[in-house]
């Protein structure tokens, strides 16, 4: 377990170039430290993520893997991530549970796939093919959704489960998004923890959202709320410590207001884990 | 409807400039069907409005992307006019690539061929200079040569000595100042409405390079701008000083001089190659 991080944004690229990450990880978007003609940058993201790298552990989030696309991951797309993988030597790699290219454009969004038999196919061929071409596992989030999809035959979270045993990858449990999509698809989150195999979740995202009334939009916007603190610990009290990381991506607050919400994780984590002395990590 | 089928319908919706609800309005009724049968919503909000949450998302996400890379085309034209035109370049150039940074790579081509450069003329090639500050933020690093190195070729062998550019460095050149507009831009004074005029014959042009990790531009002559494109031909350091004299013969050698010594200081050469 690497313990608590948080998402590392621009704003703070300062702070990671003089080694004042005082986290115990960082995680960043893979696709920022992709080179423009492929392969590994150079200049200021080269600089920062090895001093980054020199200092902390540090995972590649991607989000344009799109696994769950009809089309499979580009081969220049794996070329790059895997040179990115051999320079940085990651902790792990995650992507996205999601579809979000479609005849070679782009979105640049993280769109829903129905939770079907057809579905899980696709994604886990794909996946497999990834972990082959990366040799290694990597993890797969549960993303927020606004819109339902006709034909699902199952829950979200049976949906997860399944393409990660089948694929044989591990699971990024985005404790957001399942606050987000209870609240637009009309479940109890409560319900979807329980649908989760501990054994794959590698990983907690902690995150705020923006409460539109009929939806809530996942902005990663704000501190973390009560009622995603509360699922995570409930998360933790039945999965036991897993590496947990804060994301703020909008109106990215100081270093201190940051650290403060990944200290609060940490402080959560431990207060369940006191209680449960057989949870030791 | 097969998943391939569910995610062009998706694509199509979410990508139309108007809505999803005029998506629908201007679709044929087997669309509108497949529509209906795929997407759901519930009493709280309709699969129209749902859509709608991504079909905005996509615009703005962009939308920023383009706001964050072209600032000072953006302060040039002012907020609505940059709208509209980012408006039509996300429609007409969807993205090719998984990296959003790379989004805007073929925004100043567009908008070269664009009504609002038929306009007002002169904003394409200001996209041209942020296109060159984009591109130099990450291109790969390469090994840099300074003083030193230099200092270690017999003067003699200068004339023939070719200086390789590092591959960060661009020379634009436009018809608006670009230094002047970026630092009003930088100023945070309020765009300029409506988009100046051009000056007739204006030329200017602008040098774009990185030093470690930050980007840099800066106004330069244009016998300046001659030399640094010499250099870029791979021309020998003979050849650039000619270059630079015949666009303005009142240059002299300590000028030269000062030039290839900035060079070098400011990180712009990679190599020296002295022909044996």
């Amino acid at each position: 377990m690497l313990g608590h991080g948080v998402g590392l944004r621009l704003t703070h690229y300062d702070r990671a170039l003089g080694q004042e990450l005082d986290v115990d990880w960082i995680e960043v978007v893979t696709e920022n430290f992709f080179g423009p003609h492929g392969g590994i940058p150079g200049g200021r993201p080269r600089a920062v993520l090895e001093r980054v790298r020199a200092s902390v552990p540090v995972v590649l989030h991607g989000v344009s893997m799109g696994v769950g696309a009809t089309e499979p991951p580009p081969d220049d797309y794996l070329r790059t991530l895997r040179a990115v993988i051999d320079w940085i030597e990651p902790a792990w790699v995650s992507d996205h549970l999601c579809w979000g290219s479609t005849g070679g454009h782009y979105a640049h969004d993280l769109l829903p796939l129905p939770y079907r038999e057809d579905a899980i196919a696709v994604v886990v061929e794909h996946v497999s093919r990834v972990q082959d071409v990366l040799q290694r596992q990597i993890l797969l989030e549960n993303v927020s959704s606004y819109v339902g999809l006709a034909g699902s035959t199952m829950p979200e979270w049976e949906f997860l489960m399944e393409v990660a045993r089948r694929a044989d990858c591990r699971v990024l449990l985005d404790i957001n998004n399942i606050v987000v999509n209870a609240h637009n698809h009309g479940f109890e989150p409560l319900d979807y923890l329980e649908g989760v195999d501990g054994e794959r979740v590698w990983q907690f995202h902690l995150a705020g959202h923006t409460d539109h009334g009929p939806y809530k939009f996942d902005n990663h916007v704000g501190p973390v709320p009560d009622e995603v603190w509360s699922l995570y610990e409930a998360a933790v009290r039945r999965l036991g410590p897993v590496s947990s990381l804060v994301e703020w991506d909008q109106d990215v607050p100081t270093w201190e207001v940051l650290r403060e919400q990944q200290q609060e994780a940490a402080r959560r984590a431990q207060a369940i884990v006191d209680t449960q002395p057989e949870a030791q990590p | 409807m097969t998943l391939a089928d569910e995610q062009a319908l998706f694509w199509q919706a979410i990508r139309w400039p108007t809505g999803i609800a005029d998506f629908l309005a201007q679709a044929d009724e087997a669309t509108r069907e497949a529509f209906a049968t795929t997407f759901e919503g519930n009493d709280a909000m309709d699969a129209i409005a749902r859509m709608g949450v991504y079909a905005e998302s996509y615009f703005w996400r962009l939308s920023d992307v383009l706001g964050e890379q072209y600032r000072v085309l953006a302060w040039l034209v002012g907020p609505t006019r940059f709208h509209n035109f980012v408006t039509d370049f996300v429609l007409h150039r969807p993205s090719r690539s998984p990296d959003v940074r790379r989004f805007g790579s073929r925004l100043p081509d567009y908008l070269a061929e664009h009504s609002l450069e038929a306009e007002f003329g002169g904003l394409a090639q200001i996209a041209e200079v942020e296109r060159a500050i984009v591109h130099a933020i990450d291109v790969p690093d390469e090994p840099l040569v300074g003083r030193a190195q230099l200092q270690a070729i017999d003067v003699t062998a200068w004339p023939g000595m070719r200086l390789r550019l590092a591959d960060h460095v661009r020379v634009r050149t436009t018809a608006r100042s670009y230094p002047r507009a970026w630092a009003a831009w930088k100023a945070e004074e309020p765009s300029p409405d409506p988009v100046p005029p051009l000056e007739p014959d204006a030329r200017h042009e602008v040098l774009i390079w990185r030093k470690r990790v930050e980007v840099f531009h800066r106004g330069i002559s244009a016998a300046h701008a001659v030399a640094v494109r010499a250099m870029a031909d791979g021309q020998p350091f003979q050849a650039i000083c000619e270059a630079a004299l015949e666009c303005d013969a009142s240059i002299d050698p300590p000028q030269l001089v000062a030039w290839l010594g900035r060079w070098l200081d400011d990180g712009l050469i990679t190599a020296l190659e002295i022909e044996t």
